[in-house]
Protein backbone atom coordinates (compact mmCIF):
# COMPACT_ATOMS: atom_id res chain seq x y z
CA UNK A 1 0.00 0.00 0.00
CA UNK A 2 1.22 3.35 -0.92
CA UNK A 3 0.46 4.63 2.41
CA UNK A 4 2.58 2.10 4.11
CA UNK A 5 5.35 3.21 2.31
CA UNK A 6 4.89 6.67 3.08
CA UNK A 7 4.93 5.79 6.93
CA UNK A 8 8.52 4.93 6.01
CA UNK A 9 10.16 8.07 6.46
CA UNK A 10 14.20 6.58 5.63
CA UNK A 11 13.77 6.24 2.33
CA UNK A 12 12.27 9.99 1.71
CA UNK A 13 15.20 12.46 1.74
CA UNK A 14 17.68 10.53 0.08
CA UNK A 15 18.12 9.34 -3.50
CA UNK A 16 16.98 5.69 -3.68
CA UNK A 17 20.02 3.51 -5.91
CA UNK A 18 19.04 0.14 -4.47
CA UNK A 19 17.00 -1.72 -6.80
CA UNK A 20 14.55 -2.88 -3.66
CA UNK A 21 13.44 0.53 -3.00
CA UNK A 22 13.08 1.25 -6.96
CA UNK A 23 10.48 -1.68 -6.99
CA UNK A 24 9.21 -1.23 -3.75
CA UNK A 25 8.31 2.58 -4.62
CA UNK A 26 6.85 2.19 -8.13
CA UNK A 27 3.49 2.08 -6.76
CA UNK A 28 3.96 4.90 -5.02
CA UNK A 29 5.67 6.86 -7.41
CA UNK A 30 2.48 6.57 -9.83
CA UNK A 31 0.68 8.05 -7.63
CA UNK A 32 3.10 10.62 -6.18
CA UNK A 33 6.89 10.83 -6.97
CA UNK A 34 7.79 12.92 -4.79
CA UNK A 35 11.55 12.87 -6.15
CA UNK A 36 10.10 13.86 -9.69
CA UNK A 37 8.18 16.50 -8.09
CA UNK A 38 11.02 18.30 -5.67
CA UNK A 39 13.20 18.21 -8.98
CA UNK A 40 10.58 19.87 -10.88
CA UNK A 41 11.36 22.81 -8.06
CA UNK A 42 15.20 22.79 -8.77
CA UNK A 43 15.57 20.37 -5.37
CA UNK A 44 14.53 23.26 -3.45
CA UNK A 45 12.51 21.37 -0.36
CA UNK A 46 11.32 25.06 1.09
CA UNK A 47 9.78 25.83 -2.65
CA UNK A 48 8.02 21.81 -2.84
CA UNK A 49 6.11 21.80 0.79
CA UNK A 50 4.76 25.38 -0.46
CA UNK A 51 3.06 24.09 -3.78
CA UNK A 52 1.98 21.14 -2.08
CA UNK A 53 0.49 23.25 0.92
CA UNK A 54 -1.43 25.39 -1.83
CA UNK A 55 -2.16 22.03 -3.53
CA UNK A 56 -3.95 20.64 -0.50
CA UNK A 57 -5.89 23.92 -0.19
CA UNK A 58 -7.27 24.13 -3.66
CA UNK A 59 -8.02 20.57 -3.30
CA UNK A 60 -11.78 21.00 -2.00
CA UNK A 61 -12.33 23.63 -4.60
CA UNK A 62 -10.88 20.89 -7.38
CA UNK A 63 -13.41 18.47 -6.53
CA UNK A 64 -16.22 21.28 -5.72
CA UNK A 65 -15.66 22.97 -9.29
CA UNK A 66 -16.44 19.03 -10.96
CA UNK A 67 -19.20 18.08 -8.64
CA UNK A 68 -21.27 21.30 -9.55
CA UNK A 69 -20.58 21.50 -12.81
CA UNK A 70 -21.72 18.25 -12.66
CA UNK A 71 -24.62 18.96 -10.81
CA UNK A 72 -25.62 21.40 -13.28
CA UNK A 73 -24.79 19.07 -15.81
CA UNK A 74 -22.55 22.07 -17.87
CA UNK A 75 -20.47 19.57 -19.73
CA UNK A 76 -18.02 22.57 -20.85
CA UNK A 77 -17.05 23.94 -17.05
CA UNK A 78 -16.69 20.27 -16.01
CA UNK A 79 -14.30 19.54 -19.20
CA UNK A 80 -12.63 23.16 -17.84
CA UNK A 81 -12.72 22.12 -14.41
CA UNK A 82 -10.96 18.40 -14.79
CA UNK A 83 -8.74 19.64 -17.04
CA UNK A 84 -7.41 22.16 -14.48
CA UNK A 85 -7.32 19.61 -11.92
CA UNK A 86 -5.31 17.50 -14.73
CA UNK A 87 -2.30 20.01 -14.94
CA UNK A 88 -2.07 20.63 -11.32
CA UNK A 89 -1.89 17.06 -10.75
CA UNK A 90 0.62 16.35 -13.47
CA UNK A 91 2.47 19.36 -12.29
CA UNK A 92 2.73 18.11 -9.09
CA UNK A 93 3.83 15.04 -10.23
CA UNK A 94 0.80 12.98 -9.14
CA UNK A 95 -0.04 10.96 -12.06
CA UNK A 96 -2.65 8.24 -11.12
CA UNK A 97 -5.11 11.77 -10.29
CA UNK A 98 -3.81 13.30 -13.69
CA UNK A 99 -4.60 10.51 -15.39
CA UNK A 100 -8.08 10.10 -14.43
CA UNK A 101 -9.11 13.43 -14.24
CA UNK A 102 -8.08 13.36 -18.14
CA UNK A 103 -10.28 10.43 -18.24
CA UNK A 104 -13.07 13.18 -16.84
CA UNK A 105 -12.54 15.88 -19.27
CA UNK A 106 -12.18 13.02 -22.13
CA UNK A 107 -15.87 12.33 -21.13
CA UNK A 108 -16.98 15.75 -20.78
CA UNK A 109 -15.80 16.92 -23.82
CA UNK A 110 -17.85 13.95 -25.77
CA UNK A 111 -20.69 14.59 -23.07
CA UNK A 112 -20.73 11.46 -21.66
CA UNK A 113 -21.69 12.74 -18.06
CA UNK A 114 -22.91 9.71 -16.97
CA UNK A 115 -19.67 8.12 -17.21
CA UNK A 116 -18.06 11.28 -15.34
CA UNK A 117 -20.52 10.50 -12.30
CA UNK A 118 -19.46 6.93 -12.04
CA UNK A 119 -15.60 8.44 -11.53
CA UNK A 120 -16.87 10.97 -9.25
CA UNK A 121 -15.77 9.01 -5.93
CA UNK A 122 -12.98 7.12 -7.82
CA UNK A 123 -11.34 10.99 -8.07
CA UNK A 124 -12.90 11.85 -4.63
CA UNK A 125 -10.62 9.06 -3.00
CA UNK A 126 -7.30 9.29 -5.55
CA UNK A 127 -7.66 13.05 -4.57
CA UNK A 128 -7.96 12.18 -0.71
CA UNK A 129 -4.72 9.66 -1.29
CA UNK A 130 -2.79 12.32 -2.45
CA UNK A 131 -3.09 15.33 0.23
CA UNK A 132 -2.13 12.06 2.95
CA UNK A 133 0.70 11.01 0.72
CA UNK A 134 2.07 14.87 0.16
CA UNK A 135 1.04 15.21 3.99
CA UNK A 136 3.59 12.81 5.04
CA UNK A 137 6.16 12.92 2.28
CA UNK A 138 6.54 16.83 1.91
CA UNK A 139 4.86 18.84 4.55
CA UNK A 140 5.99 16.63 7.46
CA UNK A 141 9.09 15.59 6.96
CA UNK A 142 10.16 19.05 6.44
CA UNK A 143 13.32 19.98 9.11
CA UNK A 144 13.22 16.45 10.42
CA UNK A 145 16.41 15.27 10.92
CA UNK A 146 16.28 11.35 9.79
CA UNK A 147 18.50 8.55 11.65
CA UNK B 1 13.46 41.03 -17.56
CA UNK B 2 9.65 41.12 -16.52
CA UNK B 3 7.30 38.42 -17.48
CA UNK B 4 4.08 37.99 -17.05
CA UNK B 5 2.45 34.76 -16.49
CA UNK B 6 -1.62 33.94 -17.05
CA UNK B 7 -2.37 30.53 -14.84
CA UNK B 8 -5.65 29.97 -13.32
CA UNK B 9 -4.36 27.06 -10.97
CA UNK B 10 -2.61 28.26 -7.71
CA UNK B 11 -0.11 25.30 -7.21
CA UNK B 12 1.23 25.63 -10.73
CA UNK B 13 1.22 29.36 -10.85
CA UNK B 14 3.13 29.47 -7.57
CA UNK B 15 5.80 26.66 -9.09
CA UNK B 16 5.95 28.36 -12.34
CA UNK B 17 6.47 31.90 -10.16
CA UNK B 18 9.18 30.23 -8.49
CA UNK B 19 11.28 28.74 -10.64
CA UNK B 20 11.17 31.90 -13.10
CA UNK B 21 12.96 34.02 -9.72
CA UNK B 22 15.13 31.53 -9.61
CA UNK B 23 16.06 32.25 -12.89
CA UNK B 24 16.80 35.96 -12.34
CA UNK B 25 12.88 36.76 -13.97
CA UNK B 26 10.86 39.43 -12.04
CA UNK B 27 7.04 37.88 -12.75
CA UNK B 28 3.84 39.39 -12.96
CA UNK B 29 1.35 37.01 -11.94
CA UNK B 30 -2.43 36.93 -12.55
CA UNK B 31 -5.16 34.35 -12.38
CA UNK B 32 -7.47 34.90 -14.96
CA UNK B 33 -7.48 35.79 -18.82
CA UNK B 34 -9.18 39.32 -17.87
CA UNK B 35 -6.33 40.25 -15.56
CA UNK B 36 -3.93 39.28 -18.32
CA UNK B 37 -5.37 41.41 -20.66
CA UNK B 38 -6.03 44.61 -18.76
CA UNK B 39 -2.34 44.31 -17.84
CA UNK B 40 -1.51 44.03 -21.13
CA UNK B 41 -3.46 47.19 -22.30
CA UNK B 42 -1.20 49.54 -20.21
CA UNK B 43 1.15 51.36 -21.56
CA UNK B 44 3.72 49.61 -19.77
CA UNK B 45 3.72 45.66 -19.95
CA UNK B 46 6.05 42.80 -19.55
CA UNK B 47 6.67 42.20 -23.61
CA UNK B 48 7.24 38.38 -22.93
CA UNK B 49 4.37 36.59 -22.13
CA UNK B 50 3.32 33.03 -20.86
CA UNK B 51 -0.61 31.90 -20.85
CA UNK B 52 -2.26 29.60 -19.88
CA UNK B 53 -4.98 28.14 -22.19
CA UNK B 54 -7.38 27.53 -20.64
CA UNK B 55 -8.71 29.36 -18.01
CA UNK B 56 -11.23 31.80 -17.09
CA UNK B 57 -12.12 34.94 -18.60
CA UNK B 58 -10.38 35.23 -22.00
CA UNK B 59 -8.50 32.23 -22.85
CA UNK B 60 -5.03 32.57 -23.97
CA UNK B 61 -5.60 31.58 -27.10
CA UNK B 62 -7.98 34.52 -27.26
CA UNK B 63 -5.62 37.03 -25.73
CA UNK B 64 -2.84 36.27 -28.25
CA UNK B 65 -5.19 36.65 -31.33
CA UNK B 66 -5.81 40.11 -29.90
CA UNK B 67 -2.66 40.90 -28.93
CA UNK B 68 -0.95 40.46 -32.54
CA UNK B 69 -4.13 42.33 -34.37
CA UNK B 70 -3.37 45.50 -31.44
CA UNK B 71 0.47 45.32 -31.49
CA UNK B 72 2.77 47.63 -33.05
CA UNK B 73 6.34 48.42 -33.71
CA UNK B 74 7.34 46.15 -30.67
CA UNK B 75 6.07 42.43 -30.45
CA UNK B 76 5.33 40.07 -28.03
CA UNK B 77 7.14 37.30 -27.09
CA UNK B 78 4.19 34.65 -26.08
CA UNK B 79 4.22 30.98 -24.74
CA UNK B 80 0.92 29.40 -24.18
CA UNK B 81 0.76 26.61 -22.05
CA UNK B 82 -1.21 23.56 -21.65
CA UNK B 83 -1.59 20.10 -20.15
CA UNK B 84 -3.03 18.85 -23.64
CA UNK B 85 -2.29 15.46 -24.81
CA UNK B 86 -4.12 16.67 -28.27
CA UNK B 87 -1.62 16.69 -30.86
CA UNK B 88 -1.92 19.49 -32.31
CA UNK B 89 -2.54 21.84 -29.78
CA UNK B 90 0.86 23.27 -29.91
CA UNK B 91 0.06 24.03 -33.87
CA UNK B 92 -3.20 25.53 -32.69
CA UNK B 93 -1.21 27.64 -30.28
CA UNK B 94 1.40 28.74 -32.89
CA UNK B 95 -1.39 29.46 -35.61
CA UNK B 96 -3.06 31.74 -33.13
CA UNK B 97 -0.26 33.83 -32.92
CA UNK B 98 2.12 32.26 -30.44
CA UNK B 99 5.53 32.55 -30.45
CA UNK B 100 6.04 29.31 -28.41
CA UNK B 101 4.40 26.02 -26.55
CA UNK B 102 5.28 24.53 -23.35
CA UNK B 103 3.07 21.37 -22.10
CA UNK B 104 2.51 20.43 -18.64
CA UNK B 105 3.61 19.33 -16.73
CA UNK B 106 7.10 21.32 -17.21
CA UNK B 107 10.33 19.68 -17.95
CA UNK B 108 11.86 22.59 -15.80
CA UNK B 109 15.20 22.28 -18.06
CA UNK B 110 13.10 22.69 -21.36
CA UNK B 111 11.05 25.72 -20.06
CA UNK B 112 14.11 27.53 -18.61
CA UNK B 113 15.65 26.85 -22.35
CA UNK B 114 12.24 28.28 -24.02
CA UNK B 115 11.81 30.85 -21.32
CA UNK B 116 15.52 31.77 -21.98
CA UNK B 117 14.51 32.26 -25.95
CA UNK B 118 12.03 34.25 -25.29
CA UNK B 119 14.13 36.63 -23.00
CA UNK B 120 16.79 36.85 -26.24
CA UNK B 121 13.67 37.72 -28.96
CA UNK B 122 12.63 39.94 -26.27
CA UNK B 123 15.81 42.02 -26.42
CA UNK B 124 16.30 41.78 -29.56
CA UNK B 125 13.10 42.81 -30.32
CA UNK B 126 13.41 45.75 -28.03
CA UNK B 127 17.13 46.75 -29.80
CA UNK B 128 15.33 46.47 -32.90
CA UNK B 129 12.45 49.08 -32.05
CA UNK B 130 15.04 51.38 -30.58
CA UNK B 131 17.55 51.47 -33.79
CA UNK B 132 14.37 51.95 -35.27
CA UNK B 133 12.94 55.14 -33.52
CA UNK B 134 16.76 56.64 -33.93
CA UNK B 135 17.16 56.00 -37.58
CA UNK B 136 13.72 57.17 -37.96
CA UNK B 137 14.62 60.12 -36.26
CA UNK B 138 17.71 61.00 -37.78
CA UNK B 139 15.43 60.41 -41.08
CA UNK B 140 13.74 63.22 -40.61
CA UNK B 141 16.54 65.45 -39.26
CA UNK B 142 18.13 64.43 -42.68
CA UNK B 143 15.76 65.08 -44.47
CA UNK B 144 15.18 68.49 -42.81
CA UNK B 145 18.60 69.58 -43.40
CA UNK B 146 17.85 68.67 -47.22
CA UNK B 147 15.39 71.37 -47.42
CA UNK B 148 16.59 74.22 -45.33
CA UNK B 149 19.02 76.49 -46.27
CA UNK B 150 21.75 76.07 -43.86
CA UNK B 151 22.87 80.12 -43.13
CA UNK B 152 19.14 81.47 -42.79
CA UNK B 153 16.76 78.43 -41.66
CA UNK B 154 14.58 79.28 -45.08
CA UNK B 155 14.16 76.57 -47.72
CA UNK B 156 16.64 76.32 -49.81
CA UNK B 157 15.88 75.68 -53.92
CA UNK B 158 15.77 72.29 -53.47
CA UNK B 159 13.07 72.55 -51.39
CA UNK B 160 11.23 75.12 -53.67
CA UNK B 161 11.53 73.31 -56.49
CA UNK B 162 9.65 70.36 -54.69
CA UNK B 163 6.78 72.75 -53.61
CA UNK B 164 6.84 74.82 -56.57
CA UNK B 165 5.97 71.90 -58.98
CA UNK B 166 3.39 70.50 -56.51
CA UNK B 167 1.68 74.16 -55.96
CA UNK B 168 1.91 75.02 -59.73
CA UNK B 169 -0.30 71.80 -60.58
CA UNK B 170 -2.86 72.62 -58.10
CA UNK B 171 -2.88 75.89 -58.94
CA UNK B 172 -3.63 75.01 -62.63
CA UNK B 173 -6.30 72.49 -61.73
CA UNK B 174 -8.41 74.49 -59.54
CA UNK B 175 -8.29 77.55 -61.70
CA UNK B 176 -6.60 79.35 -58.00
CA UNK B 177 -3.93 82.21 -58.78
CA UNK B 178 -0.50 82.10 -58.10
CA UNK B 179 2.11 84.32 -57.51
CA UNK B 180 6.18 84.52 -57.11
CA UNK B 181 8.40 87.51 -55.77
CA UNK B 182 11.98 87.62 -56.42
CA UNK B 183 13.71 89.86 -54.42
CA UNK B 184 17.54 90.71 -54.24
CA UNK B 185 19.12 92.91 -51.85
CA UNK B 186 20.81 96.05 -53.47
CA UNK B 187 24.55 96.99 -53.12
CA UNK B 188 25.09 93.99 -50.78
CA UNK B 189 28.37 93.03 -52.53
CA UNK B 190 29.62 96.48 -50.61
CA UNK B 191 28.65 95.04 -47.27
CA UNK B 192 30.39 92.17 -47.95
CA UNK B 193 33.43 94.34 -49.13
CA UNK B 194 33.79 96.99 -46.77
CA UNK B 195 32.29 95.17 -43.54
CA UNK B 196 33.86 91.38 -44.10
CA UNK B 197 31.18 88.14 -44.94
CA UNK B 198 30.63 87.63 -41.16
CA UNK B 199 28.36 91.18 -41.24
CA UNK B 200 26.81 90.23 -44.71
CA UNK B 201 25.77 86.90 -43.32
CA UNK B 202 24.17 88.50 -40.56
CA UNK B 203 22.43 91.12 -43.07
CA UNK B 204 20.92 87.75 -44.81
CA UNK B 205 19.75 86.28 -41.41
CA UNK B 206 18.32 90.19 -40.58
CA UNK B 207 15.87 90.03 -43.95
CA UNK B 208 15.28 86.14 -43.52
CA UNK B 209 13.59 86.65 -40.25
CA UNK B 210 11.94 89.28 -41.61
CA UNK B 211 10.47 87.11 -44.45
CA UNK B 212 9.67 84.82 -42.03
CA UNK B 213 8.00 87.46 -39.82
CA UNK B 214 5.87 88.61 -42.19
CA UNK B 215 4.77 85.68 -44.82
CA UNK B 216 1.61 83.18 -43.93
CA UNK B 217 2.25 79.80 -43.11
CA UNK B 218 1.39 78.54 -47.16
CA UNK B 219 4.06 80.82 -47.99
CA UNK B 220 7.12 79.27 -49.76
CA UNK B 221 10.29 81.94 -48.53
CA UNK B 222 13.55 80.32 -50.10
CA UNK B 223 17.11 81.38 -50.17
CA UNK B 224 17.67 81.10 -53.61
CA UNK B 225 21.76 81.55 -53.19
CA UNK B 226 24.03 84.32 -52.54
CA UNK B 227 21.49 87.37 -51.56
CA UNK B 228 19.03 86.38 -53.61
CA UNK B 229 15.42 85.12 -52.43
CA UNK B 230 12.23 83.90 -53.99
CA UNK B 231 8.68 83.85 -52.44
CA UNK B 232 6.13 81.53 -53.49
CA UNK B 233 2.49 82.78 -52.85
CA UNK B 234 0.12 80.03 -53.48
CA UNK B 235 -3.65 80.85 -53.94
CA UNK B 236 -2.38 84.55 -54.81
CA UNK B 237 -3.29 87.05 -57.53
CA UNK B 238 -0.31 89.38 -58.21
CA UNK B 239 -2.21 92.49 -56.49
CA UNK B 240 -1.95 90.67 -52.91
CA UNK B 241 1.47 89.58 -53.98
CA UNK B 242 2.93 93.20 -54.77
CA UNK B 243 1.30 94.56 -51.38
CA UNK B 244 3.32 91.52 -49.50
CA UNK B 245 6.14 92.35 -51.62
CA UNK B 246 5.88 96.98 -50.65
CA UNK B 247 5.42 95.90 -46.92
CA UNK B 248 8.54 93.84 -47.01
CA UNK B 249 10.31 96.24 -48.88
CA UNK B 250 9.53 99.27 -46.31
CA UNK B 251 9.90 97.38 -43.29
CA UNK B 252 13.22 96.30 -44.45
CA UNK B 253 13.93 100.13 -45.34
CA UNK B 254 12.76 101.19 -41.90
CA UNK B 255 14.21 98.90 -40.04
CA UNK B 256 17.26 100.30 -38.35
CA UNK B 257 20.03 97.33 -39.12
CA UNK B 258 21.88 96.25 -35.84
CA UNK B 259 24.07 94.06 -38.03
CA UNK B 260 25.57 96.93 -40.35
CA UNK B 261 26.19 100.55 -40.66
CA UNK B 262 25.11 100.72 -44.02
CA UNK B 263 21.25 101.79 -45.32
CA UNK B 264 20.73 97.87 -47.19
CA UNK B 265 17.40 97.88 -49.12
CA UNK B 266 16.00 95.11 -51.44
CA UNK B 267 14.65 95.57 -54.91
CA UNK B 268 11.58 93.07 -56.00
CA UNK B 269 9.91 91.65 -58.91
CA UNK B 270 5.98 90.02 -58.52
CA UNK B 271 4.63 87.93 -61.52
CA UNK B 272 1.72 86.09 -61.42
CA UNK B 273 0.94 82.77 -63.07
CA UNK B 274 -1.10 82.71 -66.64
CA UNK B 275 -2.20 80.65 -68.71
CA UNK B 276 0.56 79.14 -70.69
CA UNK B 277 3.06 79.84 -68.21
CA UNK B 278 5.60 76.89 -67.21
CA UNK B 279 7.79 77.13 -64.00
CA UNK B 280 10.81 78.19 -66.68
CA UNK B 281 8.46 81.32 -68.17
CA UNK B 282 7.37 82.45 -64.53
CA UNK B 283 10.41 82.52 -63.49
CA UNK B 284 11.79 84.44 -66.44
CA UNK B 285 9.04 87.15 -65.74
CA UNK B 286 9.58 87.69 -62.41
CA UNK B 287 12.96 87.82 -62.75
CA UNK B 288 12.96 89.87 -65.72
CA UNK B 289 10.22 92.36 -63.27
CA UNK B 290 13.06 92.03 -60.61
CA UNK B 291 15.58 93.41 -63.53
CA UNK B 292 13.58 96.32 -64.30
CA UNK B 293 13.18 97.36 -60.09
CA UNK B 294 16.61 97.30 -60.02
CA UNK B 295 17.34 98.88 -63.31
CA UNK B 296 14.66 101.93 -62.21
CA UNK B 297 16.54 102.58 -59.55
CA UNK B 298 16.06 99.87 -56.86
CA UNK B 299 14.60 99.62 -53.32
CA UNK B 300 11.36 99.10 -55.02
CA UNK B 301 8.63 96.72 -56.28
CA UNK B 302 7.81 96.26 -60.06
CA UNK B 303 5.31 94.14 -61.47
CA UNK B 304 5.53 91.48 -64.18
Amino acid sequence: MPSKRTIDSSVLNEPQSSADLVSTSEVCTDLFDKDEFVRRNLGDLELSRDVATVFISCAPEYIESIRTALTALNADELRKAAHKLKGAAANLALSQLSKLAHTIETYAKDGELNNCVDLLPELEQKLAQAVEVMNNLIIKPQGRVHQ
Amino acid sequence: MNVLIAEDDAPSRLMLQSLLNKWGYTVTAVSDGNDAWRILCDPEHPYLVILDWIMPGIEGIEIVRRLRLQEEGNPHYVIIMTSGTGANSPALALDAGADDFIAKPFNHAELQARVNVGCRITHLHERLAEKLRKLEAASDTISRLARTDELTGLHNRRSFNECFSLALSSARRHGHPLSLISIDLDHFKDVNDTLGHSIGDLVLKEFSDLLKELVRVEDIACRWGGEEFIILLPNTPREAAGTLAERIRSAFEQRSHVSSPLVVTASFGVAQLYNGDDEDSLIRRVDNALYTAKREGRNRVVFS
